[in-house]
C-alpha cells in the first residue's frame, strides 16, 4: 500500500491531487478539489488504480 | 384474516415467484399458530409482521422491537407508525448490548453479540405468553453474506421463513408494494454500528455522532440508500452512485460537508468515489472481497 505511488498513478491518468492513507483508505485532497473525477468512468478508473495500489476504498476530501 | 385466494395478485413481471412464495408463507403461518417477529421497521421483518397480521389475526401475532443505542430514532418511529397503520400489536423491550465489551470492541463478529442480547431477552417474553414461534426477517439475499447474527438466530431457536421459502429482497419489495406496505421502496437500514470499522470501538457518542450526520445528509434532500461511515475524526460518505455527478460539484459538496460538520461534530469530511454499497466496511476489513461482480446492491 502506498500513497506516493497511487498518487503517481492518478497523475498519470490526469487526476492531480496529494493522497494521505487513512488505514485502508485512500483519501484524495486538493483544494478546490481534485481535476478529472467527473464522470463515472473516470471515478472507476481512480478505484481501480487504489486498488492496484493496495487500498481498498477511496474518497475525497471536501475541503473548504 | 386472509386466505390464499384473498393474497394479491402479481404486480408486474417477474413477480409471480413473489406471489408463489407468498402463498407459501401463508401455510407457513398457519402451521404455526402464533408468532412473535423480531421487528425493526425495516422492509423485511415489516412484511412479515404485516403479513402474519393478515394470516392469523392480530391475536396470534407480535412484533417485538429491540431498542438500543444502535438503533436510529428514525427507524424507531417508522417502525411504530406502520405497525399502528397496519395493525400489528407491538411489544418493546430494551436491549443493551453496548454494555457486553464483546461487542463495544467491535470484533468483525460484532452482530452476534448484539443478536445474542436481543434473543436472549425477546425469546423468553415470546414464550411466557405462549408463543413458541419466534421469527426475523431475514431473507435468501442475507443468506450469502457475512452475517454472524444469524448464528445467535438459531441458538436461540429463531427461524427465519423468507429465507426458508427463497424469499429475495426484490421479492418482498414486490409483495409489500402489491399490499400498499409503505416500507416497500424504503432504503435497507442496518444498524447504526455498522458505520464503524470494525476494531474500533463503538460508543454512545459516535453512534449518535453518525445519526445525526445521516440526517444532516437527508436534510439536503439527499434520498434513497446512504452511509456515513465513522473514521475518527473523518466522516466518508457514501452516496448512491447516481448521485455522485451531482454532489461531487464543488459548490454542493461543500454544502454536504459543511452539513455533516456542523450537525455532528466531524473535523473532516471525505465523498466516497465508489459510491453506496452494502457491507462496506466488511470489504474494508478484508472480511469480503467486493472485487468479485456483486449479484445484488
Amino acid at each position: 500500500m502506498s500513497a506516493e505511488t497511487l498518487r503517481q498513478a492518478l497523475k498519470e491518468i490526469g487526476i492531480r491531487c496529494e493522497v494521505e492513507p487513512h488505514g485502508a483508505v485512500a483519501l484524495l485532497r486538493a483544494p478546490p478539489g481534485p481535476e478529472g473525477l467527473d464522470t463515472p468512468e473516470r471515478r472507476m478508473d481512480a478505484v481501480k488504480a487504489a486498488r492496484e495500489h493496495g487500498f481498498t476504498t477511496i474518497a475525497v476530501e471536501i475541503l473548504g | 384474516m386472509i386466505g390464499h385466494a384473498d393474497l394479491d395478485e402479481p404486480g408486474g413481471a417477474g413477480s409471480t415467484g413473489a406471489a408463489a412464495r407468498e402463498a407459501q408463507l401463508a401455510d407457513w403461518l398457519r402451521a404455526r399458530g402464533a408468532v412473535a417477529i423480531g421487528f425493526s421497521g425495516g422492509v423485511d421483518s415489516t412484511y412479515l409482521a404485516c403479513m402474519a397480521v393478515r394470516v392469523l389475526g392480530a391475536d396470534a401475532t407480535l412484533a417485538i422491537i429491540g431498542r438500543s443505542a444502535s438503533y436510529p430514532a428514525s427507524q424507531w418511529a417508522t417502525a411504530r407508525e406502520v405497525a399502528s397503520r397496519f395493525g400489528v400489536p407491538v411489544l418493546e423491550l430494551d436491549t443493551d448490548e453496548l454494555s457486553d465489551p464483546r461487542y463495544a470492541a467491535n470484533p468483525s463478529n460484532r452482530c452476534y453479540f448484539c443478536k445474542s442480547e436481543l434473543w436472549g431477552k425477546l425469546v423468553p417474553v415470546a414464550r411466557a405468553r405462549g408463543i413458541e414461534t419466534v421469527i426475523d426477517g431475514t431473507n435468501a439475499d442475507d443468506l450469502g453474506d457475512w452475517r454472524p447474527g444469524a448464528r445467535a438466530a438459531a441458538e436461540h431457536g429463531v427461524l427465519s421463513p423468507l429465507a426458508l421459502l427463497g424469499f429475495t429482497k426484490a421479492d418482498i419489495r414486490d409483495r409489500s408494494r402489491a399490499h400498499g406496505f409503505p416500507t416497500w421502496s424504503q432504503p435497507s437500514s442496518p444498524c447504526l454500528s455498522s458505520r464503524i470499522p470494525y476494531g474500533t470501538a463503538v460508543t454512545v457518542e459516535r453512534l449518535r455522532q453518525i445519526e445525526r450526520a445521516e440526517q444532516a445528509v437527508r436534510s439536503l434532500g439527499i434520498e434513497g440508500d446512504l452511509r456515513v461511515r465513522h473514521h475518527g475524526e473523518l466522516a466518508r460518505v457514501e452516496l448512491a452512485p447516481e448521485l455522485l455527478d451531482a454532489w461531487l460539484a464543488p459548490e454542493r459538496a461543500r454544502l454536504l460537508a459543511r452539513a455533516i460538520r456542523e450537525a455532528a461534530g466531524f473535523a473532516r469530511v471525505a465523498i466516497d468515489l465508489r459510491g453506496f454499497r452494502s457491507g462496506a466496511l466488511n470489504v474494508l476489513a478484508g472480511v469480503v472481497d467486493d472485487t468479485v461482480p456483486a449479484t445484488r446492491g
